[in-house]
């Protein structure tokens, strides 16, 4: 079914009431120096599907707005974070070479620490009346994003399995744990630094630490040893049943899918909970897959586009923004034929229709009812990756 | 006149290119190396790392060396002889990242050897066959391609010493192939190796693209670890980098001395007159294996082109679809032969210039071969940085002219000196002079190595990674890199579709440069 | 007694000669006339089992009374010279010699003796390339004796002396060939080569004076 001729209708429709409630003079003249300027959008460039929905959306703005938006693939946002810091560190104030970037979590904290990031912008934007203020958009990671980003998705850890080579489904770590034994070789998970590795980690810290409250604060305020230590009595037993026991890890989720899919193991992992869905359609998975969580709640978090320091578009580069946050992008974000990434906006604040086809889930997709465990502070990223590659760095 | 000017411009600009040789030494001026060394060699990745590079580099070099001197032996006055030599060109177009992937998907986890495997009814253990951690795979892989390579070397050197009638001779005197190829063959050849070789060695060194494919990946090779680090938030991280790429630099001094030292080694002592019965029986059956094999890859390569969906334990895909091939982009290709077309052409353009300067030897040119390409890459990026230079298709254009060059030089050199000096004085006779002659008489004689030259040139700029990636601020996109991007997005269908791309590109230059002297001048047989 | 039968050899195109057909006993030498181009070379290499690529060959080749015409190079025992001496450059001459003989005992004192009675006393060291024509193409001659051979071919093995040191060479190949009774086949258009010769024939198969 085309569905374009439904957004540009909700586009229509819902883009009066939203320049009503900013101040019109504002952000007109923002657009009107957004137009003729181009956008460098650094984002990871790891999907196809992420990859055209980008520049789906980068044509809509061209369209609507004048601004030529220029997807940049990266494959690690760390490496941008660098380069931008190397820049403004060699007094490149305003000609940098990115103007919005993917980011959250250990990455945002660095640039908000480092002062490479613009001035609040994000809640001036039109569409951010439209958010949903119930998720956690105001902090990333424990850490306030002060306006210095906007949301732009939702993620949630999911686990993906068969049913036929499965029958019941891990509901912990322990659990996890004993599945290993039953199934020697037959599961993994990719390697650190990879964010969905990380993520794994954070779940499983969560749920195995004593010290919950302390994953909220700064790691500086706490005994990093004593709060990860079940982690790593944990993972000692874990590796050796892994898959080539963990003297190699799968280099990243795509190739998960891979093994997983060819039989070589049992799940793969996701950060989005409807990609089971997606990944089918798009036939990277066997017809049949399902999605899970552990009965406590799987790790979730939102992602958002932040704007650097010295990007040269800035105005462009919040139109960009602004777009990404509407009603029409947002769908169709949502649209499992498209890319299936769950929205950040309030469905209370759509109409009927719209607000349905937001909250849809597709059977293989992860339960809706899963709870939701907050990330821990971004502090810990970091010293979590040192500790585990330390560890295990070196397939031992 | 106009020539002389000319030529001195090039000279200059030569040497201006070949800067980053020298500046590779600045960005460590700075670093505390001893501390960091210390640092690097305690931690816990480096152990392993360093194995794997060791065995992934020696054992290539080992493989290629004793399948080039198996082939070229084996097959040295027989009637394959001529027709094996005639497909090197053409195996050696095959870009290394085409042939990677091509290995990858053979030989993966689940990769259709297995399929095939399991189809016949046996099971095989076969997550060990890419990416094991010490780095075997990776050294069979590049030790079959760089094989090609030293053939190639190998067969220029038998040209030019008559080595040919030694071999027949050594056979009267009732020797097997085998001995005479360790007794005859390899003494002779090894020292005249030597620099191929070191080139060999310096690739597989530093190779990102090939060790990203089917190296180790916890921890990687050297090279990898040393490119990880150096893009590293934390500044202490980068510091080790820069550390680290020195340390590769010193670790290719000492096997480039190992290498010369080896080839000096092959004064044995007195022969002892057994003669063995050995047999290179085996040689043409893993010859056409090999050849075989690389079909096969590009036929995996079509295959994954055209899927939907295929899952083990299926040899063929199961829903079949032209999806992927939608997701092409055309400014890769365009930024791909744009970048190689000019390079190749700005590279002959300047190395003939440089040539006519008339200097005994400009081998100097050849030096970026011999080198590992990290510690390359991070000068050049350093001396962009202090230029001022934006990154974009010139400052990418300049880097790959840094490799390109060499190549072209190595092709052009020879080629230039063996102009026939008797033509050359009839045509000064006639009073053509100068930038006349040049024009006039040596571009047309050198038609063909210019072709050759071009088509070498191209390969190297389509495969550059690392220039492309540093100097160009990820902003310029290549087949290559989109490759490696597609390689890490995990999706083989996406992956496959952009190797067929490259793996084209690449032949079609081949294929332009070998009919170009035929199509400029159809009716000379003798400039074909 | 080398025995060749109803030897022809072709190119894709054209025959190059044949059928050809002689009998050389033992410490007989066989003169073969033949133009440059000719296909005399080609001869001598299906002879040895190495016929050069696009050629094809008919033919028997007898040795002492066994069929040898699918044998093996190395191992047909027939020794050859050619025009350039061709010596192994990497080895030393009594390095060159020490690879042509079977491993013995008392190889060093055997290949003394032989550089002595060759004019070459205390060469034993010497590097190849510091040789002159004369004394390489000497070294060459012993190198293919002393792999003890049955039959001698030699291609044009003294044009690429000068004049005066020909007729001695010439003069103690023929007698070392004679010494070790082996049947020998000289191909040249060198006249006073052939002179020396106990027969002389073209390839068309007829005998010729001269």
């Amino acid at each position: 079914m085309n569905k374009t001729p439904l957004y540009c209708a909700l586009a229509l429709t819902l883009h009066l009431p939203a320049l009503a409630t900013t101040s019109a003079a504002d952000w007109s003249s923002i657009e009107s120096e957004a137009r003729g300027q181009t956008v460098y959008f650094n984002a990871w460039g790891g999907s196809d599907v992420i990859n055209r929905y980008i520049e789906w959306a980068a044509e809509r703005v061209e369209q609507e707005s004048g601004v030529a938006v220029e997807l940049v693939k990266i494959s690690d946002a760390a490496a941008v974070v660098t380069r931008i810091a190397t820049e403004v560190g060699a007094g490149n104030v305003d000609a940098g070479t990115v103007d919005l970037i993917w980011v959250n979590g250990e990455n945002f904290k660095r640039l908000k620490q480092d002062g490479l990031l613009a001035e609040s912008w994000a809640r001036d934007l039109p569409n951010a009346d439209l958010v949903d203020y119930q998720l956690p958009v105001t902090t990333d990671f424990s850490i306030p994003t002060d306006g210095q980003e906007s949301p732009w998705g939702g993620a949630q850890l999911t686990f993906i399995y068969h049913p036929q080579r499965l029958a019941q489904t891990p509901q912990d770590a322990q659990g996890f744990l004993q599945l290993a034994r039953d199934y020697p070789g037959m599961l993994a998970y990719p390697r650190v630094p990879d964010f969905h590795a990380t993520s794994f980690l954070k779940q499983l810290l969560i749920e195995l630490t004593d010290e919950d409250s302390a994953l909220y604060k700064p790691v500086s305020e706490s005994n990093f040893e004593a709060v990860t230590a079940p982690l790593w009595r944990y993972l000692d037993q874990l590796h050796p049943l892994l898959w080539r026991e963990a003297r190699a890890f799968p280099q990243g989720i795509a190739q998960m899918h891979s093994l997983f899919a060819d039989g070589e193991l049992l799940m793969s992992l996701s950060f989005n909970p409807n990609d089971a869905a997606n990944l089918v359609r798009s036939g990277t998975l066997p017809e049949g897959v399902r999605s899970f969580g552990f009965k406590r709640g799987m790790l979730g978090n939102i992602h958002f586009v932040a704007i650097p320091s010295n990007a040269p578009a800035k105005s462009g580069a919040k139109v960009f923004a602004n777009f990404l946050l509407s009603p029409e992008a947002q769908l169709r974000k949502a649209d499992l034929d498209v890319w299936g990434d769950p929205s950040v906006l309030d469905a209370t604040k759509l109409g009927r229709d719209q607000a349905e086809t937001l909250q849809s889930r597709d059977v293989a997709a992860l339960p809706a009812d899963t709870p939701w465990l907050a990330e821990p502070h971004a502090s810990w990223v970091e010293p979590l990756e040192r500790a585990w590659l330390e560890r295990y760095g070196d397939g031992r | 006149m106009i020539l002389r000017i000319a030529s001195i411009t090039a000279l200059l600009f030569c040497l201006a290119l070949y800067l980053p040789i020298v500046s590779v030494a600045t960005p460590y001026i700075e670093l505390d190396f001893f501390r960091l060394a210390t640092e690097i060699f305690s931690a816990s990745e480096f152990t392993p790392a360093l194995i794997s590079t060791l065995v992934s580099t020696v054992g290539s070099l080992i493989i290629a060396l004793l399948l080039s001197l198996l082939f070229m032996g084996s097959l040295l006055l027989t009637p394959s002889y001529q027709r094996f030599v005639r497909q090197l060109p053409l195996l050696l177009a095959i870009p290394h990242l085409a042939f990677a992937v091509g290995f990858y998907l053979l030989l993966s986890p689940k990769g259709w050897l297995e399929r095939l495997v399991s189809a016949l009814g046996l099971s095989l253990e076969s997550s060990v066959w890419v990416q094991d951690s010490y780095g075997l795979s990776l050294a069979l892989a590049l030790g079959i391609k760089e094989s090609w390579f030293l053939c190639w070397m190998i067969w220029a050197q038998l040209q030019q010493h008559g080595v040919e009638d030694q071999f027949l001779l050594a056979r009267t005197l009732g020797y097997k192939r085998a001995q005479i190829i360790w007794a005859i063959l390899l003494p002779q050849l090894l020292p005249r190796l030597r620099w191929p070789l070191v080139a060999v060695t310096a690739y597989s060194l530093s190779s990102i693209e090939m060790a990203w494919v089917l190296g180790p990946t916890h921890p990687p090779t050297l090279a990898v670890l040393a490119w990880n680090w150096l893009l590293d938030p934390a500044i202490e991280q980068r510091q080790l980098g820069l550390a680290l790429t020195l340390i590769l630099m010193l670790l290719m001094l000492a096997l480039s001395v190992f290498i010369c030292w080896l080839a000096e080694l092959t004064k044995l002592g007195s022969p002892s007159g057994r003669r063995l019965n050995l047999s290179l029986g085996f040689s043409p059956w893993l010859l056409r294996t090999l050849l075989w094999g690389h079909l096969l890859m590009a036929g995996l390569l079509l295959l994954w082109a055209f899927t939907h969906s295929w899952f083990y334990p299926d040899l063929l895909p199961g829903r079949w679809s032209m999806r992927a091939w939608g997701t092409l982009e055309l400014m890769p290709l365009i930024n791909t032969l744009s970048l190689a077309i000019v390079a190749a052409l700005l590279a002959i353009l300047l190395v003939l210039l440089v040539l006519e300067l008339g200097f005994r030897s400009s081998n100097w040119m050849l030096l970026p071969l011999l080198l590992p390409v990290l510690p390359l890459v991070v000068g050049q990026y350093h001396l962009t940085l202090w230029l001022g230079l934006t990154p974009g298709w010139s400052a990418v254009l300049i880097a790959h002219l840094l490799w390109v060059l060499p190549y072209v030089y190595l092709v052009l050199q020879p080629a230039y000196r063996r102009l026939s000096k008797e033509q050359l004085l009839t045509a000064r006779t006639f009073g053509v002079r100068g930038t006349a002659l040049f024009l006039r008489l040596k571009l047309p004689l050198l038609t063909r190595p210019i072709c050759a030259a071009f088509a070498l040139g191209f390969s190297v700029s389509l495969a550059q990674y690392l220039p492309t990636i540093f100097i160009g601020a990820g902003r310029i996109e290549t087949l290559t890199t989109e490759t490696l991007t597609q390689f890490a997005g995990g999706d083989k269908r996406l992956l496959a579709v952009q190797t067929l791309l490259l793996l084209l590109v690449a032949l079609s230059a081949y294929i332009l440069a070998q009919r170009l002297p035929q199509l400029i001048y159809p009716n000379r047989k003798a400039m074909h | 007694m080398l025995e060749l039968q109803r030897a022809s050899i072709a190119t894709s195109e054209r025959k190059l000669f044949g059928p050809l057909s002689f009998v050389i006993e033992s410490g007989e030498i066989l003169g073969l006339q033949a133009p440059s181009g000719s296909g005399k070379s080609v001869l001598l290499r299906w002879m040895l089992g190495a016929l050069p690529d696009g050629l094809s060959a008919e033919g028997e080749l007898n040795l002492n009374g066994e069929r040898i015409t699918q044998l093996a190079t190395e191992q047909r025992s027939i020794g050859l010279l050619l025009q350039q001496a061709t010596l192994f450059p990497h080895l030393s001459v009594s390095g060159n010699l020490l690879f042509a003989m079977p491993p013995e005992s008392d190889r060093s004192q055997r290949i003394a003796q032989m550089l002595k009675q060759a004019g070459l006393d205390g060469f034993e060291a010497r590097d190849p390339a510091t040789l002159s024509g004369g004394q390489q193409a000497r070294v060459a001659m012993l190198r293919a004796l002393a792999a003890q051979p049955k039959a001698l071919l030699l291609d044009e093995p003294f044009s690429s002396l000068d004049s005066r040191l020909r007729g001695e060479f010439r003069a103690w190949v023929f007698e070392q060939i004679e010494q070790r009774q082996i049947p020998a086949l000289v191909v040249s258009h060198d006249i006073e080569d052939l002179q020396q010769c106990s027969r002389v024939v073209t390839l068309d198969g007829e005998q010729v004076d001269v």
